[in-house]
């Protein structure tokens, strides 16, 4: 326990009510990540919730909160709330002296914005606060960052906020590969002027507008964002004017730095030497986890004990056991290693590089590397698991092999002599079709029988539980627990080649999941469909000025939680339909080409509003699929794809990356392809030409690798 | 102090850029020759190269004229310049562009290093031994010198109005990323050529990722390259369409990009750019940042080479004469007298520079400013902050007030001259008034 809170202890306590409002220090916890990143464990349990060294993350934040004197922190908790209420009620955080801990529920809450609107409305946040996600692990002075965060509101009460980020190498262990951030602000002043995060693009702009205001830009590629932001209230009311305010990062920052209404300026403040990390996918809990176990986090270590209810000690070589653990006969545990009580390892066992929970039984020469097996886990003799987290509960049984990467989730048989592929995901939810959760899309699942095939005495409960599912969301493909240099070499030579690789990939697996989405038939989305439909149809007739007819859709868009790529999909149709005076089916093409050029430029501002460069190969697809239904239109397919072209709805990239998907797709029989060569030849040889034009004045060497891509 | 490793080329052809810029009051004299306060420009360029202690005895500074300006140039410098520099002239009879220059004088060169100094450049000599230690000690292929901006003067409380970029200025400003410990220079981008935005390209943050883009540093056209790097012109002019055609547009660029490992490059780097005896102290040494490590120590294999910004931080006066305004500028600095470099004229006690055959009542002249030989000014005249070259004659109640004159220039009684520039044998009749012109014959 930190000096902090024995002071605490002492005047916190009794005054505490006394207190105004304004002297408290305030954080926001958001129990929620809003994102899939550790699914199928998120299903059953939340993120914050997750051991990291056996110790749940949401412990190492709130640590971190009341080590720097906050006294109340409200967490927020959106999926599996009750689970997180439930564990705050039952650890020392329900009544600790000096800190308040208090649960706020947003079960309807989709996104970060959402949880902010949340706080705001409960009227909690008097003054300065901090922002924090729930799997934050830290060791910094806050005190200094709030410090710093006055001082510059005292300068100019426009500076609502200010983020803390670590300087750290661009492939430093603990960034995340979405974490591709660049960003500029001002050397003096430390005030954010630009902010980019695309991973997929090898290049980074700044407009040369941003000179006019700040004639020196510091860039830094070489920073984390450690997710700690210290915001002044003003960052919730903006929350809750804006209600399309999504991410905090992409939507609050980008629109607040191009804003020339709002005056509002953001900071940032950079660490050195002092430790703050986000657990934010697997990567960066295999590197957090690493960095715990070599210390980097002081205090918040293992043999620290700082929960009060763990017994650990330090050995050599960076092992940590608790009490009562039965390393039975000649069993190797090796370095950077953490055992949890009540665990017992057989004889002949290899364990290293990893952390055992509690209540585990492992069996004689088991080889465990790099793995991270939680509490009440069964591994039977001669089994292999190498890099992958086995969930609490999970039964492993004898000579089974785990491959790299797996992650086997709660309460998991995995029978005898089994292997699992590298990477499997291994859940026991199943699909349930009555589940609200819509996001849940049975494509997710595949049913995998990991049972014992011949020896079915061996366990006595009913068979059928023990079917698991296999978890098979494509886009998590690459999994961040290896290490890079297991991973394959692929990773270290950075070239712009391999840069481009990943792009397609991500293109790809992207637009797989958008066909999933929309492939199943769910009420929201037809209503929406409709209803989006019905606006603009209106807009049509009664002439509307297109800025109402976005704000429209936008609501809806936000009301049925739809992305840019579904009112596009929602749009076209209606802009193609026609008018009731001529009949389908005595147009003629040209007519018909005249008449799409006509709606689609004349709402092209609509249309370029909600494109966005990741699902514009998406919206191609859906064309065609709209094409396909109707007949009429598979003529002029390249003609609308052309229009949209020249409207800047759609960039020439997407169209050479549908046309190679296409290409490679061997079910299609290219029949719009064939439609679109011309177009697609056309639109070649103007790039290559104003590549030409490139070279001349320009030394830059992409230009050649683009080209001979 | 001597400079026996770096050979010095002036480049003061028409063409070179920033020059010619000053039009009207250039198209009758020579660049080089336009009078800050009543002494050519080029004479401040040879006085620095002198004071810098650059040895010229064997390899003496090679000066690119124009075959138009060759003779008035030449004539200044062999029949009234008195100072130690020698002095070799390259003549150019049609218009090259500056790499097609070097590579015509490649023979001439024949040091370690070599400087390249745009004619348009009056600078002290304070920093050139800073600059030139940087470049033997980083083994640096091209340093480039800096002048951050002037220090803003506090005006009261009021909020410093954001310097907006003009057209005018547009043509000097430059996108500059240095990094931010090293002082390399990553990037120097023209902003003539830059139209919306500027595009980074990841793999340059990945090996440069703490930069500091700056627009208000200039870019004062003062080089030091590597020999090498003629090798490199030389393999590009081989070529059946050479890539380099300008220093600042083509050859900077390409070699700051060189500073990348992995790149694919368009020309290859001459084995000579890489020191072959490199040892491993000094790669240790120049480690610059954690995040290069790999690429320095290998920087062999690699095939990278540096190139570094000096910054002008305070230790000297630095102007490039490239236009009317800086023109006007740097004649106040000089007859303010208080810089390194004073007008030909001796010093009076009140602060002005008289010359002893001028005919002259010294009651007439106001401080910070120069008269020139035998120049006469009338009963009742008052001079004011102003530059008034040789032979001129002024007549009888005349004001002159913040101008620049130069010489055999006629101004008849009663005329009015303020914030003006007259260049030579202008003659302005009586009783004309003449506020912020520029005559010329």
């Amino acid at each position: 326990m930190s000096k902090n809170d024995k002071k605490n202890k002492q005047s916190g306590q009794s005054n505490m009510d006394q207190l105004k409002s304004e002297d408290i220090l305030q954080a926001v916890v958001l129990g929620d990540s809003f994102d899939r990143k550790f699914a199928p464990i998120t299903l059953e349990k939340p993120r914050t919730l997750l051991p990291l060294v056996n110790i749940p993350l949401l412990d190492y934040t709130l640590e971190f909160l009341a080590a720097s004197g906050v006294q109340q922190i409200f967490v927020f908790c959106c999926a599996h709330a009750s689970q997180i209420k439930e564990y705050i009620q039952s650890s020392r955080w329900h009544d600790l002296p000096g800190v308040q801990v208090i649960c706020m529920t947003g079960s309807d809450c989709r996104t970060t914005g959402d949880a902010l609107r949340g706080v705001y409305n409960a009227q909690v946040i008097q003054s300065d606060f901090i922002l924090i996600t729930g799997d934050v692990v830290s060791n910094m002075n806050l005190q200094k960052a709030l410090q710093i965060h006055k001082d510059r509101r005292e300068l100019d009460k426009n500076n609502i906020m200010t983020m803390v980020y670590k300087q750290a190498s661009p492939t430093h262990r603990t960034r995340s590969k979405q974490d591709d951030t660049v960003i500029g602000c001002n050397r003096d002043t430390m005030q954010l002027v630009c902010y980019d995060n695309s991973p997929s693009k090898k290049r980074s702009e700044i407009s040369v507008e941003l000179f006019k205001k700040h004639p020196s830009i510091q860039l830094r590629y070489d920073l984390i964002d450690c997710h700690i932001d210290i915001c002044s209230p003003e960052v919730l009311a903006l929350f809750n004017d804006n209600f399309d305010f999504a991410d905090i990062r992409k939507d609050f920052i980008h629109d607040i730095l191009s804003s020339d209404l709002l005056d509002y300026k953001l900071s940032a403040y950079v660490l050195q030497g002092e430790y703050a990390a986000r657990v934010k996918d697997l990567r960066t809990y295999h590197s957090v986890s690493k960095d715990i176990i070599h210390r980097w986090t002081f205090p918040m270590v293992p043999d620290n004990n700082f929960m009060c209810n763990s017994s650990y000690s330090l050995s050599r070589q960076m092992i940590y056991k608790e009490k009562n653990v039965k390393l039975l006969g000649d069993c190797l545990i090796s370095e950077e290693t953490v055992i949890g009580t009540s665990t017992e390892i057989g004889a002949g066992s290899i364990v290293s590089h990893s952390t055992i929970g509690r209540n585990c039984i492992i069996g004689k020469n088991v080889k465990i590397n790099g793995s991270y097996i939680w509490d009440g886990v069964t591994i039977e003799d001669n089994a292999v698991i190498d890099h992958s987290i086995i969930c609490n509960g999970a039964t492993i049984k004898s000579s089974s092999i785990i491959g790299l990467g797996s992650i086997i989730g709660f309460n998991v048989y995995i029978g005898k002599s089994k292997s699992l592929e590298p990477f499997s995901k291994i859940t026991m939810v199943k699909y349930n079709e009555d589940e609200d959760d819509e996001e849940l899309l049975e494509d997710y699942f595949e049913k995998i029988d990991l049972t014992d095939n011949n020896d079915k005495d061996d366990n006595n409960n009913n068979n059928n539980s023990k079917f698991a599912n296999k978890w098979l969301m494509k886009n998590e493909l690459h999994n961040e627990l290896v290490p890079r240099n297991i991973n394959n070499s692929k990773d270290d030579n950075s070239d712009d080649d391999d840069d481009d690789n990943i792009e397609k990939n991500d293109g790809k697996s992207g637009c797989g999941n958008g066909k999933q989405n929309t492939d199943v038939i769910e009420p929201d989305s037809v209503k929406f469909h409709r209803e989006v439909g019905d606006t603009v149809r209106r807009g049509i007739i009664e002439k509307l000025s297109l800025e109402n007819i976005q704000l429209e859709i936008n609501g809806l868009k936000f009301a049925y939680d739809r992305d840019g790529l579904d009112c596009l999909t929602s749009v076209l149709p209606v802009l193609l339909e026609l008018p009731s005076t001529s009949d389908i089916n005595t147009i003629t093409p040209k007519e018909l080409q005249q008449f799409i050029a006509g709606r689609i430029t004349s709402f092209s501002p609509l249309l370029v509003k909600f494109s966005s460069e990741d699902s514009m190969v998406d919206f191609i697809f859906k064309i065609q699929d709209f094409c396909d239904e109707n007949e009429k239109f598979k003529v002029v397919f390249q003609p609308i794809l052309h229009q949209l072209y020249e409207n800047d709805v759609i960039t020439e990239e997407a169209i050479f990356e549908w046309a190679e998907e296409i290409e490679n797709d061997e079910e299609d029989d290219g029949f719009y392809l064939k439609k679109c060569k011309g177009f697609i030849d056309w639109l070649k040889s103007a790039e290559e030409e104003s590549d030409d034009d490139d070279d001349d004045d320009d030394d830059d060497d992409d230009d050649d690798s683009e080209e001979s891509d | 102090m001597t400079q026996t490793q770096f050979q010095v080329v002036i480049l003061a052809t028409d063409k070179a850029s920033g020059n010619s810029k000053l039009s009207p009051i250039d198209d009758t004299i020579p660049h080089s020759l336009l009078p800050i306060a009543n002494r050519p420009l080029i004479s401040y360029q040879l006085e620095f190269l002198e004071k810098a202690g650059f040895e010229t005895k064997t390899e003496p500074v090679i000066i690119v004229v124009n075959e138009t300006s060759q003779e008035k140039i030449r004539q200044y410098v062999s029949e009234i310049y008195k100072g130690k520099i020698e002095v070799e002239f390259f003549v150019l009879k049609d218009q090259l562009g500056t790499c097609e220059i070097l590579y015509r004088i490649r023979d001439k060169i024949r040091l370690e290093y070599f400087i390249v100094l745009n004619a348009n450049l009056v600078l002290e000599d304070t920093f050139i031994r800073q600059m030139a230690d940087l470049h033997r000690k980083e083994e640096s292929s091209l340093t480039v010198l800096l002048k951050p901006p002037a220090p803003k003067v506090e005006q009261g409380k009021g909020k410093a109005v954001p310097e907006t970029l003009t057209k005018q200025d547009n043509l000097f400003t430059d996108y500059i990323a240095l990094e931010e410990k090293s002082q390399k220079i990553v990037m120097m981008e023209p902003a003539t050529e830059v139209e919306e935005e500027l595009n980074f390209n990841k793999s340059l943050l990945k090996y440069f990722p703490n930069l500091t883009i700056y627009t208000n540093l200039q870019d004062t056209q003062l080089y030091i390259f590597s020999r090498w790097v003629l090798d490199l012109i030389v393999e590009d002019q081989k070529e059946k369409y050479p890539l380099f055609f300008d220093i600042k547009k083509h050859l900077i660029p390409y070699l700051l990009s060189c500073q990348i490992p992995n790149i694919k490059r368009k020309r290859p780097l001459p084995s000579s750019a890489f020191n072959q005896d490199q040892t491993l102290s000094q790669t240790m040494s120049s480690t610059t940042s954690p995040f290069d490590q790999f690429s320095e120590l290998n920087g062999q294999k690699n095939k990278t080479i540096k190139c570094f910004a000096h910054l002008l931080k305070n230790e000297g006066y630095c102007m490039n004469v490239n236009t009317i305004k800086n023109f006007q500028q740097i004649n106040r600095d000089i007859a303010k007298g208080d810089l390194q470099y004073l007008p030909n004229e001796p010093k009076s006690e009140k602060n002005y520079f008289i010359d002893p055959t001028a005919n002259v009542v010294p009651t007439q002249v106001g401080p910070q400013c120069v008269i020139g030989t035998s120049t006469t000014l009338g009963a009742k005249c008052s001079v004011k902050v102003s530059i008034i070259g040789k032979h001129c004659k002024i007549g009888d109640g005349v004001r002159i007030e913040n101008s620049i004159i130069m010489d055999h220039v006629i101004i008849e009684d009663r005329c009015v001259v303020n914030s003006s520039i007259i260049c030579n044998d202008v003659n302005i009749k009586a009783g004309s008034s003449t506020v912020g012109q520029y005559l010329t014959k």
